[in-house]
């Protein structure tokens, strides 16, 4: 076995830790205080971007409650904001009480441009949640927000659709849903939920929508501990922002990605479970760089948080290995420790 | 990694809610494995079970003969 496999091996006391975090249902421990009544779909407090240097910023909280009537087997709730200008969505932080919730799609509610589409509901439990665009340069966005709320996160599947580019500037919408069991009496319930939504900057300097702060409750940009390796030679992150795709495509074959992916596509012999091709995607970057991306998945609903898939992701850079890239992920907060 | 030149960094290991990733750069390529879903959970009988198949897909990943 290659030495550097074993030198990863040799982490193997933090991938036991977070291994430990692979439980979807895993005990929370809330370190924000709980929501209380509120008034269904008004939410309660300014949001507030907060940027940290790899150019991720948060707005929120979001609070609402969501209540279905006697007979009413779902009910949606639609949130509108403002898109800080110059960013993507990178991902959105969901913490709900009740155990039936659901991503629906506010653009089939009638409002655009949608920020996400639906999903199936997370019979997971009540708790925190989190999710990112799937694509690799958001990839950090919920150990950003993690760190950020100072709270775990149960992380769910992709969504089907993701609009990464939104609108920056300009209003979007993002809807939720609760849905009432058992069948199919359909008995009243109600949830309540706190949202935060993860924004990525592709802008050359920072530039946070101003708001207004949080009286009760300010988002502070925690203390990131630094990275364990002494061998770095540390310096000031110069990392730049990613930009959006300047095109994206899809392909239903390896072999229409192959032709029209700029580099060779390294594709897996092993693929586990011997999961069927599902799709592929390459975005070109305004930098230069391509990312190709390669999804296996089972077949089934592939908005079910528990279908088996496997990611293979591969990117061209010409971006140098910074500091930062390397150093990214120990960063990563250890959940439930 | 994989018996190829250019290695540059691998971090490590994450697993958290129902994925696990493994990211790491070779040349002028990053790339990433991930596995979403109910994939068998680490326990105490198969603790690296994860962590192995995500190597094994990773060291499977080969340049297609033209």
């Amino acid at each position: 076995m290659p030495k550097r496999i074993l030198l990863t091996l040799g982490l193997v006391p933090t991938l036991l830790l977070l291994a430990g975090c692979y439980r979807s249902q895993a005990t929370q421990t809330l370190s924000i205080p709980p929501t209380p009544s509120l008034p269904g779909g008004t939410p309660t407090r300014t949001p507030t971007p907060t940027q940290n240097a790899q150019g991720f910023s948060i707005t929120g909280p979001f609070q609402f409650k969501i209540t279905t009537t006697s007979g009413q087997q779902y009910a949606h709730h639609v949130l509108s904001q403002g898109q800080p200008g110059q960013t993507a969505f990178a991902g959105i932080v969901v913490h709900s009480d009740y155990v039936r919730n659901f991503f629906a799609d506010a653009h089939a509610l009638g409002y655009d441009p949608s920020l996400h589409g639906a999903s199936s509901a997370w019979d997971q439990g009540a708790g925190w949640y989190c999710l990112t665009s799937g694509l690799s340069q958001d990839a950090v966005a919920c150990t950003f927000a993690s760190a950020l709320l100072r709270q775990s996160f149960n992380i769910l599947r992709p969504l089907g659709y993701w609009n990464r580019e939104g609108s920056p500037g300009t209003t979007v919408y993002s809807a939720f849903g609760v849905e009432s069991v058992p069948c199919c009496s359909w008995p009243p319930v109600t949830g309540n939920f706190t949202v935060y939504y993860i924004w990525h900057s592709y802008a050359s300097a920072p530039t946070p929508t101003p708001a207004t702060p949080l009286p009760a409750t300010p988002i502070a940009t925690p203390e990131i501990p630094p990275a364990s390796s002494a061998s770095i030679a540390a310096g000031p992150e110069t990392v730049t922002p990613p930009s959006l795709p300047t095109r994206y495509s899809e392909f239903s074959n390896l072999s229409g990605l192959q032709k029209a992916a700029k580099f060779q596509v390294w594709l897996s012999t092993y693929v586990p479970g011997n999961l069927p091709f599902y799709k592929a995607w390459i975005a070109d970057y305004a930098d230069g760089s391509e990312n190709a991306r390669v999804l296996y998945s089972a077949p089934g609903d592939p908005l079910d948080a528990n279908l088996k898939s496997v990611d293979i992701q591969m990117t061209e850079t010409n971006q140098p290995v910074t500091f930062d890239s390397i150093t990214h992920q120990f960063k990563l907060i250890a959940l439930d420790i | 990694m994989r018996g190829q030149t250019g290695f540059t960094y691998w971090t490590q290991t994450n697993a958290a809610g129902n994925e696990a990733h493994l990211d790491w750069r070779e040349g002028t390529f990053d790339l990433s494995v991930s596995l979403h879903g109910a994939w068998p959970e680490p326990d105490e009988n198969n603790p690296h079970g994860l962590d192995n198949m995500l190597l094994m897909i990773a060291k499977s990943l080969k340049t297609p003969a033209k």
